[in-house]
């Protein structure tokens, strides 16, 4: 019989009157590697904390590496040795790998520290791995999948039973994901578990052992291997959200196949890497959707520089940038002050006259809802987070938006959303640059795609050969059934 | 595996903060070397033990700021600390008490406001500007009541003449292998203290917490304890300069320590401790104060006015800080 290694039995768990996890079953089971796949957002951020420290439960038991850790009953409030990896890094930047890994890790008693020893400890640890990283480098010197292989290593080292990623896959390449999945299944072999959580059923499909369904802070089906070889749409449709992306998916692609494209350059991106020491050139054409995949974070931190300088010069250009909701939502102003900010671009005397800002109200009211005019912008949900920016920019009336990760962090329903906001600038003529590593939405809505090697080269991919991107991508049969297989050409 | 072997060189430099040391240390020689030139007397042996002993303290100052510094805190309290251990081990020893028991208490009471200011900072999460801006005010009010509103008599006219003398050489007249004895108290406490930092799990959470306290926290860091060790440090330092002060007047003054926790920002900027934590080592501290205290001697001897002295050292203190930020956000060597 194999080792349970986590159980949450009947778990509700309350915070500030509200329900966040009600009646949740969990088992994982030493050497697994469980899924978790969340639909809303709703009892995520609970259950990592809850993983993770022992608060008070309103019902329900947690056992963990067969201990009764916490209960209704009772909660220590103690910590348990879970390592979580998540998008914020949980490392120290000015410090070496082998501090990270050793010394700064929970448990770690000894005071004086022997660097040469430290490194030659953790030399067969990432040799095991097949990393090609030295003890002594600092972390700032790291990509950002290093940074998670570290962090791993530390849970590795540290002895956790259970380590949790949590969409780990926004920040990596494909091809970084895959080898982290085999990273993880050589772990997975020594015995250690694996809590794998992601929005993108895709990425979780034929790696993880069993995969869990996480509505509104419930469990509501786990689904074993089997039947994700054997059924994958049909359990992915049980779910509401998830028809209702396909169809639009769907929809989108029939109506863009019917629309004339003209393949009139609209501008031509040029930039140069100092990383790659090479310059970074291509056309972008009026009116497209053009996914860019960039796999050197480094290259795509120069670009994102690029932009953030560039963009200001440019009236006719917008950024939405990574995490918006929280990156371009300014506290303490009111909504219309958040609403009308980039339009002061355009109209400077828009916050002495107070005619422009009423009529503006007027007209955005039947798209965003009266209520939230008089909303404080910190209360506003997410969903209306998103419609803000989104607004905000449409009022800039820009030619070209570029989006960097839009879909990064968002649940299932809020990613619907996304895609919805992006169709409508789409639908408005405007051009949109999609800058990801996550290609999964983004070719849904994407006409081009351009992958930027860790070289430098890029390289071209048509519409027709979207179903053969070297990943899972959900929607491949789609492109399939639209027109023959293109061919692959570098530029 | 990657496993080229780094020169030496590189490796001197791979280690944090050690860069901005070496370049204070550039900066030092020539310093001394354009005030030697312009007056001889600043070669002159003598001269050279002034220096050492003078730079004790600020490097003593230093050592107190640095580590509070590299927490990404700061500590306004040490001038205060100082002003009131010098007051309150004069004030006892006027009194008859043993020079000994006299400097427990005072380290005592300047543990005290380390303590005071690690909770107020690390476990009220008050900005530690105005944590320690409080701290500075009691503890200067302290220094001020401990002898009712004025300036002790000489210590010796408590202690007596014989274990006065003891106690002044002891701090700051006496010599040791021909050396001031400040000097090596300041060397001990150098190497006491950089060991600290460089080589123990505790300098490792310090670095952490400066660095990046949320994944300090993630990883076990104890963040309450760790900045709650560094204000107790910095007392401990700040203590130490007080009794220098005392032995050096052979009594208390009110306003002694005044502004020594700027001299003490200085001394750790210059060096490359970073004011926005994380980074910098006390080897750079050294160097951070003997500059200041180079500058200050040279301008002396060269006859600067003190205003000069005051704009010239300014200016250096603010370029220094100037350049980290700027190495920080990476602003040099980029194309346009």
């Amino acid at each position: 019989m194999r080792k349970e290694i986590l159980r949450m039995e009947r778990v509700t768990y309350k915070e500030a009157d509200m329900t966040r996890l009600e009646d949740f079953n969990l088992q994982i089971y030493e050497g697994e590697i469980m899924g978790m796949l969340p639909f809303n957002g709703q009892g995520m951020a609970d259950l990592l904390k809850l993983l993770q420290v022992n608060l008070p439960l309103y019902d329900g038991y947690i056992y963990y590496n067969g201990e009764q850790v916490n209960s209704w009953k009772e909660s220590s409030g103690t910590h348990n040795r879970i390592g979580v990896i998540q998008a914020q890094s949980s490392l120290v930047e000015s410090m070496t790998i082998a501090d990270n890994v050793f010394v700064l890790r929970q448990g770690f008693r000894q005071e004086v520290i022997h660097e040469e020893l430290l490194n030659r400890q953790l030399q067969p640890f990432l040799k095991e791995i097949g990393m090609e990283m030295t003890a002594e480098t600092k972390v700032e010197r790291l990509t950002v999948f290093q940074r998670v292989i570290v962090e791993l290593l530390r849970s590795v080292v540290a002895g956790n039973h259970l380590i949790v990623l949590e969409e780990i896959g926004a920040l990596i390449s494909d091809r970084e994901l895959e080898y982290l999945h085999q990273i993880l299944h050589h772990y997975a072999e020594k015995g250690f578990s694996f809590l794998y959580i992601s929005p993108h059923f895709e990425e979780e499909n034929n790696f993880c052992d069993r995969i869990a369904f996480l509505t509104n802070g419930r469990i509501w089906k786990v689904i074993p291997k089997e039947m994700m070889k054997n059924q994958t749409w049909e359990i992915y449709d049980y779910n509401h959200y998830n028809m209702e992306y396909n169809q639009m998916v769907r929809f989108h692609l029939e109506k863009r196949e019917l629309e004339e494209k003209t393949q009139e350059i609209y501008t031509t991106w040029r930039s140069f890497s100092e990383t790659m020491g090479k310059k970074l050139e291509f056309p972008i054409y009026r009116g497209e959707y053009l996914a860019v995949q960039i796999h050197e974070n480094t290259i795509l931190q120069e670009i994102i520089e690029k932009l953030q300088t560039d963009t200001v010069k440019d009236e006719k250009a917008a950024v939405i940038q990574e995490s918006p909701t929280v990156s371009m939502i300014f506290h303490g102003l009111s909504y219309m002050d958040n609403l009308c900010m980039s339009l002061s671009r355009r109209m400077g005397n828009i916050w002495k006259t107070s005619s422009i800002r009423g009529s503006i109200r007027r007209e955005y009211e039947s798209l965003l809802g009266e209520e939230v005019f008089d909303m404080k912008v910190e209360d506003l949900s997410e969903r209306q987070k998103y419609q803000l920016i989104y607004s905000r920019v449409m009022l800039q009336n820009p030619q070209i938006v570029y989006c960097i990760k839009p879909f990064k962090g968002a649940d299932l329903a809020h990613r619907i959303h996304i895609w919805k906001l992006l169709e409508m600038l789409l639908d408005r003529g405007i051009t949109v640059v999609d800058i990801s590593l996550n290609l999964s939405d983004s070719l849904s809505l994407a006409d081009r795609l351009l992958m930027i090697e860790h070289d430098g080269t890029v390289r071209e991919i048509p519409k027709e050969d979207f179903a053969f991107v070297p990943r899972n991508v959900p929607w491949r049969t789609f492109y399939r059934g639209s027109k023959t297989q293109g061919a692959y050409h570098k530029k | 595996m990657n496993n080229k072997q780094q020169s030496p060189v590189k490796k001197l430099l791979a280690i944090r903060g050690m860069g901005a040391a070496l370049t204070a240390f550039v900066g030092l020689v020539i310093i001394y070397i354009a005030f030697g030139l312009i007056n001889s007397a600043v070669f002159s042996g003598q001269n050279i033990l002034n220096l050492l002993r003078s730079m004790s303290k600020y490097l003593l100052i230093g050592i107190a700021q640095s580590y509070v510094l590299i927490t990404g805190n700061i500590d306004l309290s040490i001038g205060s600390m100082v002003g009131m251990s010098a007051m309150i081990s004069a004030t006892l020893m006027t009194t008859g008490m043993n020079p000994l028991l006299a400097i427990l208490i005072s380290l005592l009471c300047c543990l005290v406001i380390g303590v005071v200011n690690g909770y107020l900072v690390g476990k009220f999460k008050l900005p530690p500007f105005i944590a320690t801006l409080g701290t500075m005010f009691v503890a200067r009010g302290i220094a001020y009541m401990v002898n009712g509103n004025r300036n002790t008599d000489a210590i010796a006219t408590g202690i007596g003449k014989e274990a006065a003398d003891k106690f002044q050489n002891f701090f700051y007249y006496g010599k040791t292998l021909g050396v001031y004895n400040t000097f090596w108290i300041a060397m001990i406490v150098f190497i006491i203290f950089f060991f600290v930092l460089s080589k123990t799990r505790t300098g490792r959470h310090i670095y952490a917490i400066g660095s990046n306290v949320d994944a300090a926290k993630l990883s076990g860091v104890d963040v309450v304890a760790t900045t709650i060790k560094t204000y107790l440090i910095s007392a401990t330092c700040s203590c130490l300069v007080g009794l220098i002060l005392c032995a050096q007047a052979g009594m208390g003054n009110m306003e002694a320590g005044n502004m020594y926790e700027m001299y003490g920002v200085a001394a750790g900027v210059i060096g490359g401790v970073s004011p926005l934590g994380g980074t910098g080592i006390l080897l750079g501290t050294l160097a951070g104060a003997a500059v200041w205290q180079t500058l200050e001697n040279g301008l002396n001897m060269i006859g600067a006015q003190v205003g000069i002295q005051r704009v010239v050292i300014g200016v250096i203190v603010v370029v220094a800080v100037l350049l980290d930020v700027v190495v920080r956000n990476g602003k040099f060597g980029k194309r346009k």
